[in-house]
C-alpha cells in the first residue's frame, strides 16, 4: 500500500499538478480525524473573514499530483443560517475548488446523506467518502456501496482514518472525478414545487450571477427566500425574477400552509429516506443506549458524575504542569519545601529552570550591559515564558480533544447545561471556564467548541475574568499581608475575589450576547456522538496541530510584547534604569497612579500599585514581585504590607489585580484566535473599566462595613 | 392529538408533526432530521435538556426548544 498523506513522494524535477478540494461534512463526522490523516504541511491561513474560525489547508502528495484541501466548517446544510453554514456555502459557491469532497457518516447516513445531496445537487464534482468504516458494522449497521453509489451517481469510497483503509481509494477517486468531463448535478423531485422551480430556472436564465451553481439549485434557494442568493441575483439584474420568487412563495405558504423552505427539506430528506431504504441496513433499530451513556444522561448522576470526569482532567493536567493545586495545599499545611521541590519537577519547573540556568549563563558570560541585561531579563524570560506555556496547552488540548473525541463532552455539556445558561452560556462552555481556573490561555482556545460563533465571542471577553493560578498568587499575598491574623476573614477575602471575577464573567457574557445580537437565555441543539474510546493518534494529532499553532503566532506576539515591557520596566530616560524606580515604567506609573485615588490611594503608594499592574502584565504573578523590587524589599508579602492598605483597600486591590487586564499571553492568544484587532482592544478596554468600577463597588462597599 | 416532546415520557416513540415557529432554531432541526412525519425516539426527559433519537443519531435539545416541537405518539405507542 502506498502510504499516504505523509512525504512520501518527492517531485523528482518534474513538473507538480495540483487541485483544490473542498472537504464538507456535518459536525462530528470525522472531518478533522480525515483532514489530519490525508493531509501533510498544514498551514493555517487566518480566519475566514470576519469569523473567529479558522482557515486551515493541508497538502497531499500522489504520484506526481498535488492535491490541496481546504478544511470547511463542520456544517449540517448550505442554507446560510449560521456563520459556519455562510463559509461553507460562500466556498462552494465563489471559491476555486477542483472537487468537494463530502463526508458522509457511515454510522448515520440517514442524517449525513442530506448534506452530500446539497453538494451534489450544486456539482457533480463530488466525491463522497463514508467515514468510520471500521466502526460500521460492528455497530450494526451496513451500508450497500453499490447500491449508494448507483443511487446518487457519485464515487462513494468507506474510509477509516484509524485503520487507513480506503484512503488511497479516496485519493484516487478525487483525481479521476478532476479530470472529468461532463459531470452533472443530481436532480431531486420537489414534487408540488416543481412548476414554480421550472418557472423561476427559465426566469433565470442569460442573468450572470458567476456562482458555481445550476440555475436550478439558485431557483430552489430563491424559492426558501434566500438572502444571499437573492442579493447576487440582484446585483446580476435579475429584479424581475425575484419579485416572481416572492410572488411564488406567497402562493406556496397560501396553498400549502408551510413555508417552502420546509417544503423543500422534507423533500430532500424524503429522497435520503428512499435511498436509505435500499442502500442501508440497520439491525440495531430501537437500540438500548449504552450503559455509559444512560449514567451520563441520568438526571442525578450526570451533573456529577460529568463534573467529577472534568475535574479529574483538569487536576491531571494542572498537577503536571504545575503542581497546581497540590503545590498550594502543601504550602497551606506548613510544607514549604515540599512544595518548592514539587513545583520545580513540574513541567514548567523544568522548563524554567532551563531558561533559569541558561540566563545565568548568559549573565556571567561577560556580554556589555545593557545587553547583557536584556537578553538575561527580557529575551530569555520571554522565551521562557512562550515555552512554558506549550506543555500546558499540548496537555490541556489533549483533554479537550480526549473529551470531543470520545463523546464525553458533549454528554458533559448537555448534563451541565442549565447551570451555565444563567451565565448566558450554553453548557458547551463548561470546559473552557474550568480550565481557565488554571490558565486562560488554553481556555480562550478551548472556546472552538463553542457550539455558535456568538457564544465563541462570549467566552473570549469573558473568560479572562476568571482568576487563574497565577492570580491565585497574588490574592494569597495579599490575604497573608493583611488578613493573616483572622484566617476565616483572609478565606472569605479570597472568596470575595472569586465571586467578583464570576460576576464580572456573568456581567460580561451576557452584555456580550446582547450586543451581539443575541437575546435570552442560549437552547441547546446538540448531537451526542456515540461515546467510545478515542483514537489515541487522533487525540494527539488534533492537541499537537494546536500547540504548534500556538508556539507560531501566539508566541511571537507574547515574546515581543515581553521584550517590550522588559525595556519599559528596566530602561530609563537616562540609559538602563539604576532603580525600578527611574524606569520608564515608573514614569507611566505616575501617570496612572491618580487613578488609584478611587480608592484613597494617593502618592508613593499610588505609583507602587500601577508600577506593579504593569509589570503584572508580562505574567500576573509578577505583580507583587515587583512591588517588592521596587522598594527594595527582599520578601513580597514584607514588600505589601509596606504599602499599609486598610482592610478595605485591600480587598479592592484583590479584586482590582485578580480581573483588571489579561496577561500579555491572554491577549496575544485572543487576538490569534478572533484575528481580530477590535475584538481584542474592546476585551482588553473593558477589562480594565469593569475591573475598576467592580473594585470600587468593593472598595465602597467594605468601607460602610469597615467603619 | 397532538402533544409537545416534553410530554413523551423516556422510551416512547413519537413522529414529528410540526415545528413552532417563533425560534430561530426551527430551520436547524429540520436540518438536523426533524422533519415532520420521522419518527423520534426518546432516550431521556427528565429535568435536564431532553435527549432524542432521530435519523440514526442522537440529539440533546433544551427544554425550551423540546417544548415547540409538536409530536404525536407513533404507532400506538405510549407517547
Amino acid at each position: 500500500m502506498v502510504k499516504v498523506g505523509r512525504k512520501t513522494r518527492s517531485q523528482k524535477g518534474g513538473e507538480e499538478r495540483g487541485y483544490k478540494v473542498a472537504i464538507l461534512g456535518n459536525p462530528n463526522v470525522g472531518k478533522s480525524t480525515l483532514f489530519t490523516s490525508l493531509t501533510s504541511e498544514v498551514a493555517h491561513i487566518a480566519n475566514w473573514p470576519g469569523t473567529t474560525i479558522e482557515r486551515k489547508e493541508g497538502v497531499l502528495r500522489f504520484d506526481s499530483w498535488k492535491l490541496v484541501f481546504v478544511d470547511l466548517p463542520g456544517v449540517y446544510s448550505l442554507a446560510g443560517t449560521s456563520v459556519e453554514e455562510k463559509v461553507a456555502r460562500d466556498f462552494i459557491l465563489e471559491g476555486d475548488w477542483d472537487a468537494i469532497l463530502v463526508l458522509v457518516d457511515s454510522l448515520a447516513p440517514e442524517r449525513t446523506l442530506y448534506l452530500a445531496l446539497h453538494a451534489l445537487e450544486i456539482t457533480g464534482k463530488v466525491v463522497i467518502a463514508l467515514t468510520k468504516w471500521d466502526a460500521a458494522h460492528s455497530s450494526g449497521v451496513h451500508v450497500n456501496v453499490e447500491e449508494l453509489k448507483r443511487a446518487l451517481g457519485a464515487r462513494v469510497v468507506p474510509v477509516s482514518a484509524v485503520t487507513g483503509e480506503g484512503l488511497d481509494e479516496l485519493t484516487r477517486a478525487l483525481l479521476e472525478v478532476v479530470r472529468e468531463e461532463g459531470t452533472k448535478p443530481l436532480t431531486v423531485d420537489y414534487g408540488q414545487l416543481e412548476p414554480a422551480v421550472a418557472e423561476l430556472e427559465h426566469g433565470l436564465k442569460g442573468i450572470n450571477m458567476r456562482l458555481r451553481a445550476p440555475l436550478r439549485w439558485i431557483a430552489l434557494r430563491l424559492l426558501e427566500g434566500d438572502g444571499y442568493v437573492a442579493e447576487v441575483v440582484r446585483r446580476a439584474g435579475g429584479e424581475e425574477v425575484l419579485g416572481k420568487a416572492g410572488e411564488l412563495r406567497e402562493a406556496i405558504t397560501k396553498s400549502t400552509g408551510v413555508d417552502p423552505g420546509e417544503v423543500i427539506v422534507s423533500q430532500r430528506y424524503r429522497y435520503v429516506d428512499s435511498i436509505s431504504k435500499r442502500a442501508v441496513l440497520r439491525r440495531e433499530v430501537g437500540r438500548e443506549a449504552g450503559r455509559l451513556e444512560r449514567f451520563l444522561l441520568s438526571p442525578v448522576w450526570g451533573p456529577p458524575f460529568s463534573l467529577a470526569i472534568l475535574l479529574s482532567l483538569y487536576l491531571a493536567v494542572f498537577a503536571l504542569n504545575t503542581g497546581f493545586p497540590l503545590n498550594l495545599i502543601l504550602e497551606f499545611a506548613g510544607f514549604h519545601e515540599a512544595a518548592e521541590a514539587l513545583e520545580s519537577y513540574t513541567l514548567s519547573g523544568l522548563v524554567s529552570s532551563f531558561f533559569g540556568l541558561l540566563a545565568d549563563h548568559v549573565e556571567a558570560s561577560g556580554i556589555p550591559e545593557p545587553l547583557a541585561s536584556f537578553l538575561a531579563e527580557g529575551l530569555i524570560p520571554g522565551l521562557s515564558l512562550v515555552v512554558s506555556f506549550l506543555p500546558l496547552i499540548l496537555t490541556a488540548l489533549i483533554a479537550l480533544s480526549f473529551l470531543e473525541d470520545s463523546g464525553i463532552g458533549p454528554y458533559a455539556a448537555a448534563s451541565l447545561h442549565k447551570f451555565l445558561q444563567r451565565l448566558g452560556l450554553s453548557g458547551r462552555a463548561v470546559y473552557p471556564v474550568l480550565i481557565s481556573i488554571g490558565c486562560n490561555v488554553p481556555a480562550i482556545m478551548a472556546s472552538r467548541t463553542a457550539p455558535d460563533e456568538v457564544e465563541r465571542k462570549q467566552l473570549m471577553v469573558s473568560v479572562p475574568f476568571v482568576p487563574c493560578q497565577a492570580r491565585l498568587l497574588v490574592l494569597l499575598a495579599f490575604a497573608s499581608a493583611y488578613f493573616s491574623r483572622d484566617p476565616l476573614f483572609a478565606t472569605l477575602a479570597v472568596a470575595l475575589s472569586y465571586v467578583a471575577a464570576f460576576a464580572l464573567l456573568g456581567a460580561t457574557s451576557l452584555l456580550a450576547r446582547r450586543a451581539l445580537g443575541s437575546y435570552g437565555a442560549p437552547e441547546l441543539i446538540l448531537e451526542l456522538p456515540r461515546p467510545h474510546m478515542p483514537s489515541l493518534k487522533v487525540v494527539w494529532w488534533i492537541a499537537w496541530d494546536y500547540a504548534e499553532h500556538y508556539v507560531k503566532r501566539a508566541g511571537l506576539i507574547i515574546f515581543g510584547l515581553s521584550a517590550l515591557l522588559w525595556c519599559l520596566t528596566r530602561l530609563g530616560p537616562g540609559g538602563l534604569a539604576a532603580s525600578p524606580g527611574e524606569s520608564y515604567a515608573a514614569s507611566l506609573g505616575r501617570c496612572l497612579a491618580p487613578l488609584a485615588g478611587v480608592f484613597g490611594l494617593y502618592g508613593s503608594r499610588a505609583e507602587i500599585v500601577a508600577f506593579a499592574a504593569l509589570a503584572g502584565l508580562v505574567a500576573k504573578e509578577t505583580a507583587v514581585l515587583s512591588i517588592a523590587v521596587y522598594t527594595g524589599s527582599a520578601d513580597p508579602i514584607e514588600a505589601l504590607s509596606k504599602l499599609e492598605l486598610t482592610p478595605p483597600q485591600a480587598l479592592a486591590l484583590m479584586v482590582f489585580f485578580s480581573t483588571y487586564m489579561p496577561c500579555l499571553a491572554a491577549i496575544a492568544t485572543i487576538a490569534r484566535e478572533s484575528d481580530s484587532l477590535e475584538m481584542t482592544l474592546t476585551s482588553v478596554i473593558w477589562s480594565i473599566l469593569a475591573s475598576l468600577s467592580a473594585s470600587y463597588a468593593v472598595y465602597a462597599l467594605a468601607s460602610m462595613f469597615f467603619t | 392529538m397532538t402533544v409537545s416532546l416534553l410530554d413523551v415520557s423516556e422510551g416512547g416513540r413519537a413522529i414529528v408533526v410540526d415545528i413552532w415557529e417563533g425560534i430561530g432554531a426551527k430551520r436547524r432541526l429540520l436540518e438536523m432530521g426533524l422533519t415532520p412525519g420521522s419518527e423520534v425516539e426518546v432516550v431521556s426527559n427528565c429535568r435536564g435538556p431532553v435527549v432524542v433519537r432521530v435519523r440514526g443519531v442522537t440529539v440533546a435539545l433544551s427544554r425550551g426548544v423540546a417544548g415547540r416541537i409538536r409530536v404525536k405518539p407513533a404507532g400506538g405507542g405510549d407517547g
